[in-house]
């Protein structure tokens, strides 16, 4: 497998006033393309920070930045958001969607800024398919449940075929029965797709569904090793689907 | 992204909040409606003033045999005769006129043969019938040679002819008298009185006179009633062409003054041109115009500032949403089009009811145009270029300024946004 994401001597400094914080002070790390890893660490560790120059948010303050042999470090605004649109799905914990408009069209958003060719409305269709939600594909956000958002919100991430998925915090606002099934996506996606999976999160127990957790403290990595004893979460996603419509069902 | 998907962005978020977009629009509406109107009222009531001096005579001016009050000489008396309109009228006197009709105007007792009535009494030479808005209800004018052999035939008005026979039926070939004199009608005017005659002191309604030849009424009715001095009431003289006319009142002012023998004093007639009041007319206009373009252009820069303002407040609100595109791969370019096209549709849908709205000043015009002219081909009406006036300027408003709001919008540090509550 190759060497997706090499990050090497990573530092970044905010300036809040007079105050120079240090949230990043010289991260090195490799991910592999289909690697499913957690980043952990506690808030103000310097996670998010770390996330968010992984996903082309952010610029390093120093130190350099490979993205699948592009060094990130050098691109301009422009560049950086044509790398978001074509090789990073992101997911968020509060899901992200647009509010008034339907699943569908959510999931077509990222394809108005840049597209794979083909229709655009096949490909959304797909990827709402992927994830279980094909049937509500016209409804709008408030006629789905958290769960169903979130698959939505996956779908969104998915539907430009990215290498990686930055999932920040993707169960945070789940039952945990439903992150249980989310967390099944995110795994069947790593595995059948070998689409590369970050996971961002404080819980031990999310971590857990990775392959490796890299644990963030004070701006520096504390910790990077392979998960012993790994959840898989056991259904598969069409299991996940029908669990998911049978449940729909008893609530109607 | 693709423009057909950012229109289509903005209508929906316009219809998403019908009355906060209504709000903002307002300001829109009114300047682009009162713009609009204004150019329709203002381009009718143009036409009618045309209309009106059209009806007056094409390039025709007054003369009438009057002294300024204000004159210096008081010796000088107003002097204005039959023989002058001759003199015009020689060949190479004053090339640039065509035309010169004398008036005699009087007041006589017109009886057909029962009640006796007052009525206008007009001597006209027959070019009279030649301008302006003339009609004739039944029978014809009469001619040159009548006038020069002082024949007592007479046109008269259509109220003179409703008032003694009834009606313009039957009216022609009767006799009747005037001061005592015997006439023959030979025709009915049914010529309608000009709005504005009344400006050149022509309150006369064309309806209750009755029109003779002008030397039967001289030499028959009025002959102790005119001098040697004067014995016309005024001169009607039409130029050769409009464009004439200025070098035809300068011919007629010097001839005059040569025959009357006039050097250093003043003229001891006056010359009146419709032309120069229609301009003061229209001048009114422009008047009105710039009344009605100032609260036009008052109301599109608070409409303007409007917009601006209800565009921040989207920004803020949608801090989010600008967060979740950018991260999705959305370029500045994209949010700022994005932003800019919503301003512009708010603008553009503003100036389409802002046209309607414009539409609706103008039937009213046209309401009011109609009551004073009667005319209802004097209307006020919207044109394809006030239209595209008006599409324009509340573009250029959406793009002016919604650039300000759409660059603020597009500047995001998507982070922050995404974090933004």
């Amino acid at each position: 497998m190759t060497d997706l994401i090499v990050v090497k001597n990573l530092t970044k400094v905010y300036r809040m006033g007079d105050v120079e914080v240090h949230a990043l002070r010289g991260v090195s790390l490799t991910i592999r393309e289909g690697e499913m890893v957690a980043i952990m660490g506690p808030s103000g560790s310097g996670k998010s920070t770390l996330m968010n120059i992984i996903g082309c948010l952010d610029q390093p303050s120093d130190g350099a930045y490979n993205l699948d042999g592009v060094s990130v470090a050098d691109l301009n605004d422009n560049q950086l958001a044509e790398i978001r649109n074509q090789k990073i799905g992101f997911v968020f914990q509060q899901y992200m969607l647009l509010q008034r408009t339907t699943a569908l069209r959510n999931v077509e958003l990222p394809m108005l800024y840049g597209g794979k060719g083909g229709s655009r409305h096949e490909r959304a269709m797909a990827a709402l398919a992927a994830v279980g939600m094909d049937e509500r594909m016209h409804h709008k956000p408030n006629e789905l449940s958290g769960g169903q958002q979130q698959r939505v919100a996956i779908a969104r991430a998915l539907v430009n075929e990215p290498r990686i998925i930055m999932a920040d915090e993707p169960t945070g606002a789940l039952d945990t029965r439903t992150g249980e099934e989310i967390m099944g996506i995110f795994q069947k996606l790593n595995r059948e797709q070998g689409i590369t999976v970050i996971l961002v999160t404080h819980e031990h127990d999310v971590a857990q569904h990775a392959e490796r957790i890299i644990s963030v403290r004070d701006g520096i990595i504390a910790g990077d090793e392979p998960v012993q004893g790994r959840i898989l979460a056991g259904a598969t996603v069409a299991a996940v689907a029908t669990e998911a419509e049978a449940m729909d069902e008893v609530a109607s | 992204m693709a423009l057909l998907e950012s229109f289509r962005i903005a209508w929906g978020a316009m219809l998403t909040h019908k009355l906060r977009s209504l709000l903002t629009m307002l300001g829109i509406i009114i300047g682009v409606g009162a713009v609009v109107g204004m150019l329709a009222i203002g381009e009718g009531y143009s036409r009618y003033i045309d209309a009106e001096f059209n009806s007056l005579g094409v390039g025709t001016f007054y003369v009438n045999p009057s002294v300024d009050r204000d004159a210096d000489d008081e010796t000088l008396r107003p002097q204005l005769t039959a023989a002058n309109a001759a003199t015009l009228m020689e060949p190479g006197r004053a090339p640039a006129i065509d035309l010169v009709v004398i008036e005699l105007n009087r007041n006589g007792v017109v009886s057909a043969g029962g009640e006796r009535f007052l009525f206008g009494v007009k001597g006209v030479t027959p070019g009279f019938f030649t301008i302006g808005a003339q009609e004739l209800g039944d029978g014809r004018y009469f001619t040159d040679e009548e006038d020069l052999a002082s024949a007592r035939v007479a046109v008269i008005g259509q109220n003179v002819a409703e008032t003694l026979f009834g009606g313009i039926e039957g009216s022609v070939g009767q006799r009747i008298t005037v001061n005592g004199v015997q006439f023959e009608v030979i025709g009915v005017s049914v010529a309608q009185q000009s709005q504005i005659s009344g400006a050149f002191g022509r309150f006369s309604d064309p309806g209750e006179q009755v029109y003779l030849p002008y030397r039967t009424a001289r030499d028959r009715l009025f002959r102790n009633d005119v001098t040697t001095r004067v014995d016309v009431s005024s001169l009607t003289v039409r130029a050769r062409d409009v464009d004439l006319i200025d070098e035809a009142i300068r011919q007629v002012t010097e001839v005059l003054r040569e025959e009357h023998r006039l050097t250093y004093q003043a003229n001891d007639f006056r010359i009146t041109n419709p032309a120069q009041l229609s301009a003061q007319f229209q001048a009114i206009t422009v008047g009105f115009s710039a009344f009605l373009g100032t609260i036009g252009g008052i109301s599109l820069l608070v409409g303007g500032i409007g917009i601006m303002n209800i565009m921040l407040v989207s920004v803020a609100q949608r801090t989010r949403e600008i967060g979740l595109r950018k991260a999705v791969g959305a370029k500045r370019r994209d949010i700022l089009l994005q932003f800019l096209i919503e301003a512009l549709v708010l603008c553009l849908a503003g100036g389409a009811i802002g046209i309607g709205l414009g539409y609706l000043l103008s039937f009213g015009g046209t309401f009011v145009l109609y009551t004073i002219s009667q005319d209802p081909n004097i209307r006020a009406s919207v044109s394809l270029f006030s239209i595209i006036l008006a599409t324009s300027i509340s573009a250029s408003i959406g793009i002016f300024f919604g650039l300000f709001p759409a660059i603020r919008a597009a500047r995001l540090d998507p982070i922050r946004a995404l974090r933004n509550e």
